[in-house]
């Protein structure tokens, strides 16, 4: 039975680092092309979020009946992330949650499992998320590379934007990228050596067996996506199938937002959405130990151009600011707040934290964030609703740039943000300080607080309004 | 209601040097400033019959006022009220006096921060905001916000600095003695925009104290003692920060507590009835915030006064004669009873080149808090005896 792809959503960073920084920083060669950077209060949970808010606000029905998260980079090695996202979206308790890991076949693993809850019942909505924010060693091949970024789609019943018509697995215990508790970093080996028998023989002998699985031709396919570690290898390796590299291949994403790993072959497909028409087939292929394929029929045009993913507004930024970012210089600042883990508290802010609930009163309307018991305007107790503030637009009221609190990132900007009915005061992000100004837009994104203790707080923040988004 | 008022008199004052006091411990300046207060009211400390003692973060309890001072036995409560704590305490011993409790009481407030280093205690009782907050970024958004509604910029704030810090140079125990010039201030690092580090006091280490009694009682100890008129607190809930009706350009809680208290004293025109004001100067937005909330001049209008130097201390309403929480310090526990103690001293003729002329009524006010976040203004005024 055909399962299918409802809608899709992405998100991609605001930050971009362009190869030939980091080629300066250290002295070496470049090619040309550059890569998105997660910001310092960002990783793979805050991003699968955004992602998913993309996706289900593409979809009219937000219901929602499992969660998949996939990434080879979670914030946690035990604790199920895919919890966090579900509150973080709001959506309800019942919600089926679980995280895919330890693969660059995580997203396509993911996707594996929804395409057979659905199977299974017809009925149900899987949101699965690819999310990757991997770490590189400074002055690594791999780190000219490797971008961060999340993908999110809606598989329910057929028939949708796509429809999977079949898969094919292959699995091979082959290392080519790997990491150990031992070690901060991502590791590789000679890459001519990982990439010949590894991606190149690993992915040939994976799509040539699906094929005659499928019994279907190269030529059958309007467009394959898939996971590659760079053009060069994308191209050869598809070329030597039959592939046609003009009409057939999309190589957009590499330059322009990186290898964002297990999230990688998801974004790709997306791309090869805007260049399909009703009825053309796509091949998409997971990468990782192995290879995931799958045969997908178009079933309706996407009004989104060739590139979409990449061309998300962007700021580059310095060398050094990644190495902030990513808290790559050891510092001991003179300042440190003093801030305890305080477990119960947390736990009992989840909804106003995650799921940025704020009360509003049921005799006067009055909105409050967070959540109030007695209202200040008409002072009724324990007599609200709680509502949801993520998706309000608002305006600067006031701000500050303050450079005495701590920060991997300094300067910190606070902003008290008037919305239609409510008022929010919290940290904003993603803004350079010589843009704000009283009045300007914002909208609201789901941050990391702080880590305590190894234990991420999350909340939401503002960050300026993207032009076009919805 | 005024039960307060002309009900008690301050007989002795002390205050110890105020600044970064690394050879003093807190039981140092306590027993500096008491001693001072005990030697000026010519009161014998075993004869204190209860005692408050203020603090923000220095110690738990009123032990920490006995430990020091050996007094043994007798009623001490410690009271914490954010950086209004020292008013706060002075008024819970007022009322002691004025309900007959009590004859002679004892008020101490210190504070000693600079043992901690830079890492003060932000112990706020909200996970949601532990963190990317800082007292001038809350402050700053306050100032942001009035800059744009009346038109004025960092130059308005930076007079205050001036003015405060060579108020300050004239008194022997404020912690920063020098005088600055406006270049200076307007080109000082930025703490939180638009905030410099001179539009911000400093944490200081030191100790006040002020003994009290009933009015009736006063000409036992001294003749130019002086009376309370009034201690009024208000206090916020917070709403600013989640309620589009603040506008961020004043504090609400000082502008109640001070009409409140001029009610109660009768003052129909503050700017004229005041001789000498000491306010909450922690940033210099919170000083103008205070010429405008207790009425000194008009909303928005500030600027206009400042320019003409109405404020300054041979203006027609000096304000932080002694060069304020900018100049001589800001110790939390302690800064309410500084105010008092240079209040105390003009009155009695004894501010040296300080001195204003034809004293008739003095007002304190202290603000804990951050705008937006809540916050408690004390406001204390008084007379002479």
């Amino acid at each position: 039975m055909a399962v299918g792809l409802r809608t899709y959503g992405v998100y991609i960073p605001t930050y971009r680092l362009q190869r030939e920084e980091i080629a300066k920083f250290w002295g070496t060669a470049y090619e040309p092309g550059e890569k998105a950077i997660a910001n310092f209060d960002e990783d793979a949970i805050t991003m699968a979020v955004e992602a998913a808010r993309d996706c289900l606000d593409n979809s009219d029905d937000k219901s929602v009946d499992v969660l998949y998260f996939a990434s080879t980079s979670s914030p946690y090695k035990e604790t199920t992330c895919a919890s966090f996202i579900a509150s973080a979206l709001d959506l309800p308790s019942e919600t089926c949650t679980a995280d895919f890991s330890n693969s660059l076949r995580a997203g396509t693993q993911a996707l594996y499992a929804a395409l057979n809850i659905v199977r299974n019942d017809k009925t149900k909505k899987v949101l699965v998320i690819a999310s990757d924010c991997r770490q590189p060693a400074p002055n690594s091949e791999l780190e000219l590379n490797l971008g961060d970024g999340a993908v999110a789609f809606l598989i329910g019943e057929s028939p949708g934007i796509g429809s999977f018509l079949d898969e094919y697995f292959y699995s091979e215990p082959f290392l080519e990228i790997w990491k150990v508790d031992e070690e901060d970093y991502l590791k590789t080996w000679d890459q001519t050596f990982t990439r010949a028998e590894g991606y190149k023989r690993v992915l040939k002998r994976g799509i040539t067996n699906a094929l005659n699985r499928f019994n279907l031709s190269t030529q059958q396919f309007a467009q394959i996506a898939t996971y590659y570690p760079s053009k060069r290898e994308l191209f050869s390796t598809l070329g030597d199938l039959g592939f046609e590299k003009k009409t057939q291949m999309y190589s957009g994403l590499i330059d322009s937002v990186g290898n964002t790993g297990c999230a990688m072959p998801l974004m790709s497909l997306i791309d090869a959405l805007g260049k399909v028409i009703p009825g053309d087939r796509v091949l998409l292929c997971g990468y990782g130990e192995g290879c995931d394929i799958f045969s997908i029929v178009i079933n309706e045009s996407v009004k989104t151009n060739s590139g979409k993913v990449a061309a998300e507004k962007h700021v580059l930024i310095p060398y050094k600011n990644y190495l902030k970012f990513r808290n790559l210089l050891k510092t001991e600042s003179p300042r440190s707040e003093s801030s305890d883990l305080l477990l119960p508290e947390l736990w009992r802010n989840i909804p106003q934290m995650l799921s940025f609930h704020a009360s509003k009163c049921n005799n006067c309307g009055t909105i409050h964030f967070p959540i109030q018991r007695i209202c200040s305007v008409c002072h009724s107790r324990d007599n609200f609703i709680e509502v949801r503030l993520s998706e309000k637009r608002g305006k600067v009221f006031t701000y500050t740039v303050d450079h005495l609190v701590p920060s991997p990132n300094p300067p910190t900007i606070r902003a008290v943000i008037d919305c239609d009915d409510a008022r929010v005061t919290c940290l904003m992000t993603d803004c350079e300080t010589e843009d704000l100004k009283i009045g300007m837009p914002v909208q609201m994104t789901f941050r990391k607080l702080e880590v305590t203790e190894g234990v991420r707080k999350y909340l939401w923040k503002c960050k300026p309004s993207r032009d076009g988004s919805k | 209601m005024n039960d307060i008022m002309d009900k008690v008199a301050i007989i002795g004052m002390g205050c110890s040097k105020f600044g970064f006091n690394w050879a003093d411990s807190s039981d140092d300046m306590i027993i500096e400033a008491a001693y001072e207060a005990f030697d000026d009211a010519g009161v014998d400390p075993q004869n204190i019959q209860a005692a408050w003692v203020g603090t923000l973060i220095s110690g738990m309890m009123g032990i920490r006022l006995a430990r020091p001072l050996k007094l043994e036995g007798i009623p001490i409560i410690r009271v914490e009220n954010g950086c209004g704590t020292a008013i706060a305490a002075l008024r819970d011993a007022a009322l002691s006096i004025v309900s007959k409790t009590y004859d002679l009481v004892l008020v101490v407030g210190f504070e000693k921060f600079k043992d901690l280093g830079y890492n003060v205690v932000s112990n706020l009782d909200d996970v949601m905001y532990s963190h990317g907050r800082s007292a001038p970024g809350e402050y700053a958004l306050a100032a942001t916000r009035y800059f744009h509604t009346y038109g004025i910029d960092k130059e308005t704030l930076a007079k205050i600095a001036v003015k405060n810090h060579r108020n300050g140079c004239l008194h022997p125990k404020a912690h920063f003695r020098r005088e600055i010039t406006l270049e200076q201030a307007l080109s000082a690092p930025i703490i939180a925009w638009p905030l410099g580090l001179f539009d911000c006091c400093p944490r200081t280490d030191g100790a006040a104290a002020a003994i009290i009694c009933p009015h009736e009682l006063a000409d036992n100890y001294k003749s130019d003692y002086i009376l309370i008129k009034g201690i009024e607190i208000a206090t916020g809930a917070g709403m600013g920060r989640m309620s589009k009706s603040y506008d961020y350009c004043h504090w609400e809680e000082s502008f109640t507590a001070a009409n409140r208290i001029y009610e109660q004293i009768g003052i129909k025109e503050p700017a004229k009835e005041i001789s000498l004001a000491e306010v909450h100067d922690c940033f210099t937005i919170n000083e103008l915030f205070a010429y405008e909330d207790l009425g000194f001049c008009p909303r928005g209008q500030a600027k206009a006064y400042i320019d003409e130097g109405f404020f300054e201390r041979d203006g027609q309403l000096p304000v932080n004669v002694d060069g304020g929480l900018k100049s001589f310090g800001h110790p939390q526990g302690a800064t309410g009873i500084r105010m008092i103690y240079e209040l105390y001293n003009q009155f009695r003729g004894k501010a040296e080149k300080r001195q204003i002329q034809d004293m008739r009524l003095g007002l304190a006010q202290t603000v804990g808090g951050t705008p937006g976040f809540g916050g408690v203004s004390h406001i204390a005024i008084v007379g002479g005896g």
